[in-house]
């Protein structure tokens, strides 16, 4: 500014002169707040507040700007950066920019800054004072009552955490166990393997060889003897390119299905085989019955445990496997069985297992099932852990005063649509008219001031704008007897606003801050 | 150099639709010359001689300064057409050329005029034969020359330019170079569309048609000008100073009036504030932040589903309640109303303009219906005079619910933006009141809009309260109802590097309120770029902060505090500075000068400033050099004019004038100068708003030139009312500092205005030594000021002289 480039260096020489005034008292310390009276005692000179230049002391509130700082001219709007102090009587002394003295408005309560002007200003004091100390007492009867609640609130969160810590050490030592188990199924489940695998690889030697010899018996389909079934070998028999099936059946399979010979029997050597591997498996279960005994009580725990657990993730995680798991019989069972893809001339089918093989197919398949229940169990565990430890992870204030909203969501209903924020996790705006769900911010971060951390939460990096920034959410929060959403808004594209009422906002100090009734100063 | 000595001086006084901004525009939606049939074959029309004549015969002088005559193609068609000069006042010239009996009726532009220019008497002579000359006013004169035809203007027997017949619609301009100087001026009206191909060579027409035969080589711009429609009808003007250009048009035009004092202050924008919380948390920022501010608007969105004239209750449930609440600050609401009419049967506008058949129609006779932001839309034909009364009374109160006397208008879209349009506007055939096709009369429409808006306006106070309304589209004579601004530009350094020769053009072209978005429309400013633009604007007529609806905030507080305060300084630089812009706009209205103007309007005779586009002058008093680069730390100022004295009001430094100064420059820096030889009154005590501080008293700035004389002047008035029309309730003072006195008297003796505001301190740079003793006397009483001096920079102040602005008073300086 121009003022205060020529006050530092102009103003040294002066000429004195008398400036003729009514009522000092009344006009000299006009604005001046009372910590600062001394600061103006009424002497020769006065030195501006920073200690830029000393004035002789006619010159404070003679509505001319002296000082760089504005302090000689606190009763007048002279300067463009004083402070003018509004006494208030009955209300809160208040100082306020010198540059609102004088303008036409009121200001100060007692109508102290309009002193000059013909402006009437009623002195609201009293009502603003009854007015004031009204809305205090309503604030802290609302924080107390949220205190109580946020005390319940951290109470609860102590006990979780301990629950939490608690289920933790169970859950690792189950998994401990049941890793264990894990092993030993397996052990199990290869001791099974072994002689199934061996028995089928020898099922399956035979059948390529009766193939073969297959082939070499129908010689009268094999025409040019090389013991393969060519193009032209086919077309001989069925005498065209292709035929259909009702064709097929009455008239081409009739005239070479006599040709086809039974497969051959398994042997006794196989049958001897099976008993082996059926002793060796109840031998190994023996022992481990043995072991389980000592970790009697683990099953009971674990199903209690998935009782607990209602998250929709975890939920749809089981969900999705147990159904994988499903397919995968069915297309061992379907490999298997398959005689009716009528996609080849050759039936590739090989026959059926003996009933040895089939017997120690049936010991493995039990012996996988039950390394897979138990590994079912230990990611179940693991999850478990997993989710407890993110829960531990998250950061619901300093005595769990947020505690309440884990694994909680809460709506808001707008005209167009509706906000969805699931604290800790994620905030969505649905769309009433049947639109697509939007996701507006991931849970990111307390973002409040350094000094209230926990007064405001993020949500970030959620669906990208049109041409713009990814969305993002940023909750405030204020003190309520609720937990509630009380307003959502856009203030900026794509940057979404959400005050929000809960009783983990309210403050202590303002619960117990007795307002006086009668009390003139605050 | 010399090629640009000639562009600048020759002023081409052309209206272009909304003057695109640099890189913003996608050109491909507009069409270029050669896609354009008549352009295309008008630029390759180039004969060797002119085939027109004028029937030597058919002269006749109509009436006083009006000569009338036939013009003959004597080559193909034999088409006659009438010639009409016109001699003017104020040294210019009218040319008229229309077909005599046109097959399809030509249209001759209503509305941009004032009225019918006054004439003046010409001197006839037949020189011999083969050419006429007519002299008129004071030093001016044509030569006729018949065959073929061409047209030479002289002003004090210098020429200054001519229309040659190369074909008809072929203008030559030469100007001669002359250490007299003259700058002309020429107004081609018309409103249709159009394209001028604007050459600068010195070579192109050295042979036949040179009219002056001395060897000089010259500088010469050449136009051609390339129009749809319409008929010829050309305004010369022979200047010979800048000024008088400035005058002679607006003469003719018609000059901006001066707005109301807080139009001039600073506004606030955003497409859009969301609600009535949200526009109160903003003036509280205001408030909080101590940032002065008079306006806030409200864009698109604050409408009930775009339907101008209503209101979104939900978010605006009661819109009188905030107009009222802003103006306890004694601030102003600015809503937006654009002229396309939502097609919805419950919409009452729409149903009651249908009912009536208000609407532009098709070649087919019925309505026209095209996209904009409500979706399917109806434009209104303002062209009807019955139309345009019409849509003036939707903005009385009683018909514009929800509305106070504290709201005013912007009036956007009005080429008219038709998204689905061709070229994204209307279609050629589209027929309007008369008859006439929209390419016959498309550049009117948004002037029709918004004048229509203005009468509503000011019959809504009965002509009491001065309107305020911005426009996006404009044609000659806009000037005199609307501020208007550049358009949608972006948060680029290139294009607040351009707001200068852009709002230039607009000024010297007679639109004096005029401005760029701060910020930039588009995308986000860094903070940066957000502070130097603050700083700019503060310097420019329309001082607006405005930003599309997808960027982030960036209301002045919200960049950290160093840029808040930088920001807070800006605009309280420009309040500081509200009574000379004050004046300034008083005298635009009364004289035509723009405020903001190119260097060369104040030193024509100064070849440097010929080229400048990265600064201008504020009146003849401020120089100004908007920082527009991201990191530099130094400029390069030149400053104009011989024998000059230029203050730093920052540091009070003197620099010389023609001479080019490198300047240290920093985050805090808008350098501003003032020319020694000036008086500037500012008030340098801060308010909320500029119509709190209407009596806060003055300091007047007195800069003194080598001969230690300086002059200004100060013009005030209540600020918002026509009183000062009506009951010439103003005052108007002039200062002038001369043999160690100053002072004070009214330029407007007839006048009479009640204020209490007075002069409060008097700094005087460049003063040579610390006098002994200062005197005020104000008719019989007198007193002894205090007085400081600063021998270092040559600095009195003067302390409390205190005589109120309105009396006469002298201050001597012993």
């Amino acid at each position: 500014m121009l003022l205060s480039s020529y006050i530092t260096s102009v103003l040294i020489i002066t000429v004195f002169a008398t400036i003729s005034s009514g009522n000092i008292e009344l006009t000299v310390l006009r604005g001046v707040p009372s910590s600062l009276r001394s600061k103006y005692a009424q002497l020769k000179s006065f030195a501006c507040l920073d200690g830029s230049l000393t004035i002789p002391f006619e010159y404070v509130n003679d509505d001319y700007c002296d000082c760089r700082d504005g302090s000689d001219e606190p009763g007048t709007s002279a300067c463009p950066n004083g402070r003018f102090f509004c006494e208030n009587k009955g209300y809160i002394g208040t100082s306020i920019p010198s540059h609102l003295v004088g303008d036409g408005i009121c200001d100060c309560c007692d109508g102290s800054d309009e002193y000059e002007t013909s402006v009437v200003c009623n002195n609201t004091c009293f009502e603003l004072a009854q007015k004031s100390r009204a809305e205090q007492e309503a604030r802290r009867a609302l924080h107390e009552v949220g205190v109580a609640k946020k005390k319940d609130i951290m109470a609860k969160s102590i006990a979780a955490v301990s629950a939490r810590k608690v289920r933790l050490l169970e859950l690792e030592q189950e998994l401990r166990t049941i890793e264990n188990e894990l092993k030993e199924k397996e052990a199990l489940k290869q001791l099974a393997e072994a002689p199934e695998n061996e028995a089928k690889e020898k099922h399956q030697k035979l059948w390529d060889e009766q193939r073969a010899i297959q082939l070499q018996k129908h010689t009268e389909l094999d025409t040019d003897q090389e013991n393969e079934f060519t193009v032209e070998e086919v077309r001989s028999i069925l005498g065209a390119d292709s035929v259909n099936f009702d064709e097929f059946n009455v008239t081409v399979f009739e005239q070479i299905s006599n040709s086809y010979k039974k497969l051959p029997q398994p042997s006794t050597e196989a049958a001897a085989h099976l008993e082996d591997v059926t002793e060796k498996i109840d031998e190994a279960l023996k022992q481990q019955e043995e072991a389980t005994t000592t970790t009697s009580g683990t099953k009971g725990d674990y199903e209690e445990v998935t009782d607990h657990h209602h998250d929709d993730d975890s939920h749809h995680r089981h969900h999705h496997e147990d159904v994988d798991h499903h397919h995968h019989d069915e297309i061992i069972t379907t490999v298997a069985t398959s005689l009716d893809h009528g996609k080849h001339i050759h039936d590739d089918t090989a026959p059926e297992y003996d009933d040895e093989t089939k017997k120690l197919m049936e010991i493995a398949d039990h012996a996988r099932n039950e390394y897979n229940e138990v590994e079912r169990k230990v990611h179940d565990v693991k999850r478990q852990i997993e989710d407890l430890r993110k829960q531990a992870d998250v950061d619901v204030g300093p005595h769990g005063e947020y505690a309440a909203f884990m694994d909680h969501c809460f709506d808001y209903d707008e005209r167009e649509y509706t906000y969805r924020v699931c604290m800790f996790k994620d905030a969505k705006q649905i769309s009433k008219g049947g639109g697509s769900d939007v996701t507006i911010g991931y849970w990111d971060a307390w973002t409040g001031p350094s000094d209230n951390k926990y007064l405001k939460m993020k949500y970030a990096n959620g669906a990208t704008c049109w041409n713009g920034p990814a969305r993002s959410l940023t909750i405030t929060f204020q003190c309520g007897v609720d937990h509630k959403v009380i307003d959502v808004r856009e203030p900026t594209r794509c940057e979404y606003a959400m005050l929000f009422e809960t009783p983990s906002a309210c403050d202590e100090t303002i619960a117990t801050t007795i307002v006086h009734p009668n009390h003139e100063e605050f | 150099m010399k090629n640009i000595l000639h562009l600048v001086h020759y002023i081409v006084v052309l209206f272009v639709l909304n003057i695109p901004s640099i890189e913003n525009v996608d050109r491909s939606n507009f069409k270029t010359c050669e896609q354009s049939g008549f352009c295309r074959r008008q630029r390759k029309y180039k004969p060797d001689r002119s085939s027109y004549e004028i029937d030597l015969n058919t002269i006749k002088i109509v009436k006083s300064g009006h000569l009338r005559c036939l013009l003959l193609d004597n080559t193909k068609s034999h088409v006659k057409f009438k010639l009409d000069i016109f001699t003017l006042e104020h040294n210019s010239l009218r040319v008229k050329i229309n077909e005599r009996n046109p097959i399809r009726r030509r249209y001759e532009v209503k509305h941009s005029l004032v009225g019918e220019p006054k004439l003046v008497d010409m001197n006839i002579t037949n020189l011999d034969g083969n050419q006429i000359q007519g002299s008129f006013g004071k030093a001016a004169r044509f030569l006729l020359h018949v065959k073929p035809f061409r047209l030479d203007l002289f002003t004090n027997d210098m020429f200054v330019m001519n229309v040659n017949s190369k074909h008809l619609f072929n203008f030559e301009h030469y100007r001669k170079k002359t250490h007299e100087h003259a700058t002309v001026g020429f107004f081609w009206m018309n409103a249709a569309e159009g394209w001028i191909d604007v050459n600068h060579n010195k070579n192109l027409f050295s042979t036949a048609t040179k009219p002056i035969t001395d060897n000089i080589e010259i500088p010469e711009v050449t136009t051609h000008w390339m129009f749809e429609s319409g008929i010829f009808d050309g305004f010369f003007f022979m200047g010979p100073t800048p000024r008088d250009i400035f005058k002679q048009y607006t003469t003719i035009t018609g000059a901006a009036p001066l707005p109301p004092l807080w139009a001039i202050a600073y506004h606030q924008c955003r497409w859009n504030y969301i609600d009535e919380d949200d526009v109160r948390g903003v003036l509280n920022g205001f408030e909080q932040h101590q940032i002065p501010l008079d306006v806030i608007w409200l864009d698109i969105e604050h409408t009930n589903g775009k339907r101008y004239f209503t209101w979104d209750l939900k978010k605006f449930p009661n819109p009188e309640k905030l107009q009222n609440d802003i103006a306890f600050y004694r601030r102003k609401l600015v809503t937006i109303s654009d002229p396309h009419i939502k097609k919805d049967d419950a919409y009452h506008i729409y149903s009651e303009a249908k009912a009536r058949g208000y609407f532009v129609k098709t070649k087919d006779g019925q309505d026209y219906e095209g996209s904009c932001w409500p979706g399917s839309s109806m434009w209104l034909d303002f062209f009807n005079p019955d139309i345009s009364q019409w849509y003036s009374q939707r903005y009385l109160l009683e018909n514009y619910k929800g509305s106070t006397e504290n709201l005013f208008l912007w009036n956007d879209m009005n080429e008219p933006s038709v998204f689905n349009g061709p070229e994204i506007t209307f279609p050629k055939d589209l027929v309007h009141h008369g008859g006439w096709e929209d390419r016959e009369v498309h550049n009117l429409y948004g002037m029709l809009q918004h004048m229509s808006t203005f009468q509503g306006l000011v019959n809504r106070s009965h002509g009491h309260i001065r309107p305020f309304l911005l426009t996006r589209s404009f044609f000659a004579g806009s000037q005199r109802t609307a501020a208007v601004w550049t358009g949608d530009n972006s948060a680029q350094w290139s294009h607040l590097k351009v707001t200068v020769p852009m709002l230039l053009s607009l000024s010297v072209t007679g639109f004096g309120f005029i401005g760029a978005d701060v910020g930039g429309f588009f995308s986000n400013p860094d903070p940066k770029l957000l502070v130097r633009w603050y700083q700019a604007a503060a310097y420019q007529p329309f001082y607006r902060e405005h930003a599309h609806i997808d960027t982030t905030r960036r209301e002045p507080w919200l960049f950290g505090n160093d840029n808040t305060r930088l920001i807070r300084q800006s605009i309280e630089a420009r309040y500081t500075y509200l009574p000379y812009w004050y004046t300034l706009f008083y005298k635009q209205e009364r004289q035509g000068v723009p405020p903001m103007l190119p260097l060369w309007a104040n030193f024509p005779k100064d070849k440097n400033t010929f080229k400048t586009e990265d600064s201008f002058m504020i009146g003849n008093g401020l120089l100004v050099y908007p920082v527009a680069d991201a990191d530099i730390n130094q400029i390069s100022v030149y400053f104009p004019g011989e024998n000059t004295i230029w203050y730093d009001l920052r540091t009070f430094n003197p620099y010389k004038g023609s001479e080019t100064v490198l300047i240290n420059v920093n985050m805090e820096s808008i350098p501003a100068y003032q020319l020694g030889g000036v008086i500037i009154p500012r008030r340098l005590r801060k308010r909320r708003s500029s119509m709190i501080a209407l009596n806060d008293p003055i300091t007047l700035i007195v800069t003194l030139d080598r001969y230690l004389e300086a002059k200004g002047e100060l013009y005030m008035d209540d600020g918002y009312t026509y009183d000062y029309r009506r009951k010439r309730q103003l005052v108007h003072r002039r200062f002038i500092f001369k043999n160690n006195e100053l002072r004070s008297k009214s330029l407007d003796t007839s006048s009479k205005f009640v204020t209490e505001a007075w002069i409060e301190r008097i700094i005087v740079l460049g003063y040579p030594k610390n006098p002994n003793k200062v005197i005020i006397n104000s008719g019989d009483k007198h007193a002894t000021p205090l007085h400081s001096y600063q021998a270092a920079t040559h600095t009195l102040v003067i302390r409390r002289p205190g005589p109120l602005v309105t009396s006469d008073w002298t201050l001597t300086i012993s």
